[in-house]
Order: C-alpha cells, then structure tokens, then sequence
C-alpha cells in the first residue's frame, strides 16, 4: 500500500503478505498497520483519515480542499479505483494507492519500491 | 423596537453562529439569542418554538448519531448486516450532532424575534424602498399558508356535516377540490383589495417613519461591534476552529472572540418587555 499525503514529500510505503491467491482492500487496510479511519455510507465505506491527515475534520468529505483518491496498481500502472476499497481484490505484487489531494483527476502516487 | 435594530442583531447571531464551527462560541450566541427572546417576548409566548426547537435538535443529534458511524470514541456498535442502522456508534457523533443541534437553535432563536416581538407591519416598514412591493407580495403568500389552513379545517368539517367520511386517498377530493378553489377566490379577493387600495401604483407611503433610537444605536454598534471583532479575532487565530472528528477534544476558547459574543447580550438590557 502506498500513501501520498498533501506534503509530496511525505511518503508511506507498506507491504502486507497474504496466504490465498488474492486480498481485499478492507483486510489489506487492517494488516498495513496505518491508521485510517472510514465512514460508512449507501455505497459503502469512504476512507476520511489516512496516517493521520486530515489531523482533525468534521466532515468525512471536505466539501471544499482535498480529499483521499484511491488508485489500484497492477502491472506496474496506477489506474484510479473504479470502487471502494473494499471491494478491491489484489494479486500478489499489486498495490493500492492513496493520494491526498484536492485535484479533481489526480495524478497517481509514485509507484511501489520494488517495482521501480 | 425597530426592526432594522433586530435585524443587525440577528444578523449578527446568524453570522456567528455560522461563521465558526466552535461549539463554544455557538452555545454562547444560544444563551444570548434565548435570554434575548425569553426577557422580551416571555418564556410563555416562546413555548411552540422551544418545542419546535427541542424537536429540531433531538432529530438532528440522533441522526447524527445513528448515520455517522465515525469517530475513535466507540460507545456500542451493531452488525453492519443490519441496513442503515449496522456500524459503530461513536461519542465523537454524538458530539458532532450536538454542535449542530445548538447551530440550528441559535439560528432559529435569532431569527425568532421577528415574529415574535415585532408586527408584520413593523418588519415590513423596515424593509428598503426597492424591497417593499417584494415584501408585502412575500408576507401575503404567507398570510395564505395559514388562510389554507383554515380553509381545509372549514371545509372537513362541513363535508363531515353532510356525510362525507376519509375512505382512502381518492376520498379527500371532495375535500381537496373546495379548498383549492376557496384559497384561489381568497386570493383574487385579496389581489383586487391590494389594487384597490392603490398597491403597486405608486412607491410607499407612511405617515411617520421609524425612527432609531439611542437604544437602537446601542444595539447595532454592538451586533456590528460583535461580528466585525469575531472575524478580527478569527484572523488572528483567536477562535480557533472545532472538529468532532476523528477523536474528540475541548473546545477551546480564546478572551477576544468571547467577548465579541458576549456583546450579543446588550439586547437584554435594552429591549423593552412586551406585555
């Protein structure tokens, strides 16, 4: 999982390893050991905190300023998540991607370490 | 009282109050707004809209409470198989719905005097010249919400009288139909008396104009005094912000932005009490 906040500088990498074939995003989440925190709404869970940023907030989504988007990396390309995360399902050696930012199309966190 | 002297200071509540999302600050623009209310207009006249308001905010805290499933603070939690209701149940919601609650009675404690301490007519004198066609055409639609009403009741009655009883949804045509038609006689007649009395035909007259007095003075300068010192102290990092999320904390409150709120109470000394 990898983590891009507001500050481009700060960076957060995390790998999980899993036993089955694939992972979900919800156990994916739990097992990286970063803090976030979720509401949950008709359409299921929305991320409103990760690692700490925002810091504080009243509103899961800002309605102005920057939010969490979500991309999946597979192959070695980001492509923006076309659902929440929980219902992505990884392989071994693909990755989630988050990125705080208030960008309407944002770009793509860096890629995964080891894939460089 | 002049109604422009209310409408500074409930502009200068409402501004507040929505200006910041401290829960601190909005309780003490609450405080300020109802002590106004309850020494002017009495706690006996105010007693629909505490109720009203009391409603208003226990729907809006459970809500928060039951939709948010947000917040570090987990009270009890229920299955999320369970639709709408499944999730946690966190005291960070709970306190998020309070804050709201007390923004929505502030806000409607603010705007209260205008029905209750001041006439239709004062509120009306008080508008300016280019508003005063608008609002005498806005006052009587809503003059018509209540005529409806009594125009329905009048109407069940009468068609009870002669039989009539509620067997389902086509049934209330023969009640629904002579109210519309009623409300839209009610309205012509209405239309061609405004006319008559020469509505519409030329700018509005008054035989005195009212005036603003020391006391009004008093008022305004300090509801200006109050929204204008809240802002400069918000700029200065003075009132600071509060959020519920994601872990709860004291609001924190700041001697310049509490002392911009506390001039919303000169009103109290200043308003007379009506009878």
């Amino acid at each position: 999982m990898v983590v891009q906040h507001a500050d481009a500088s700060r960076q957060l990498q995390k790998c999980v390893g899993f036993a089955g074939d694939t992972i979900d995003g919800q156990s994916l989440m739990d097992q990286s050991g970063v803090e976030y925190q979720t509401q949950t709404f008709s359409f299921g869970k929305a991320v409103c905190q990760v690692d700490n940023e925002p810091a504080q907030f009243s509103k899961c989504f800002a309605d102005t300023g920057p939010n969490w988007s979500l991309f999946v990396e597979t192959n070695g390309a980001w492509a923006p998540a076309q659902t929440g995360y929980t219902q992505v399902t990884l392989h071994d050696k693909e990755a989630v991607g988050w990125r705080y930012t208030a960008d309407a199309s944002p770009a793509p966190p860096p890629l995964p370490k080891e894939q460089r | 009282m002049n109604a422009r002297t209310v409408a500074a200071w409930s502009a200068a509540c409402l501004f507040i109050v929505l200006f910041t999302t401290n829960p601190a600050y909005k309780l003490i623009v609450l405080l300020a707004a109802f002590t106004t209310l309850a020494a002017s207009a009495g706690i006996r006249r105010m007693r629909r809209l505490l109720v009203g308001v009391a409603c208003i905010g226990i729907v809006d805290v459970v809500l928060n409470f039951v939709s948010a499933h947000l917040g570090r603070t987990i009270l009890f939690s229920l299955p999320d198989s369970i639709p709408a209701l499944g999730g946690v149940y966190t005291l960070e919601a709970l306190a998020s719905g309070l804050s709201g609650a007390i923004t929505i009675a502030a806000a409607i404690f603010a705007a209260a005097p205008f029905s209750l301490m001041l006439q239709p007519h004062d509120v009306m004198d008080a508008l300016p010249r280019a508003l005063s066609r608008t609002g005498t055409a806005i006052a009587a639609s809503m003059n018509l919400v209540s005529m409806v009403g009594t125009t329905f009741t009048e109407v069940t009655e009468a068609q009870r009288l002669r039989g009539w009883r509620p067997r389902g949804p086509a049934s209330w045509a023969e009640v629904v139909v002579p109210v519309v038609l009623t409300s839209a006689e009610g309205s012509i007649q209405l239309a061609e008396s405004m006319e008559a009395r020469g509505f519409g035909s030329a700018t509005r007259t008054t035989f005195q104009r009212p005036k603003l007095g020391n006391g009004d003075w008093l008022v305004i300068a300090a509801s200006s005094l109050a929204a204008a010192g809240f802002v400069a102290a918000s700029a200065m990092g003075w009132a600071s912000d509060w959020y519920a999320y994601p872990s709860l904390s004291a609001p924190r409150i700041g001697l310049a932005p509490l002392a911009a709120c506390l001039l919303l109470f000169v009103p109290v000394l200043m308003w007379p009490r009506r009878a």
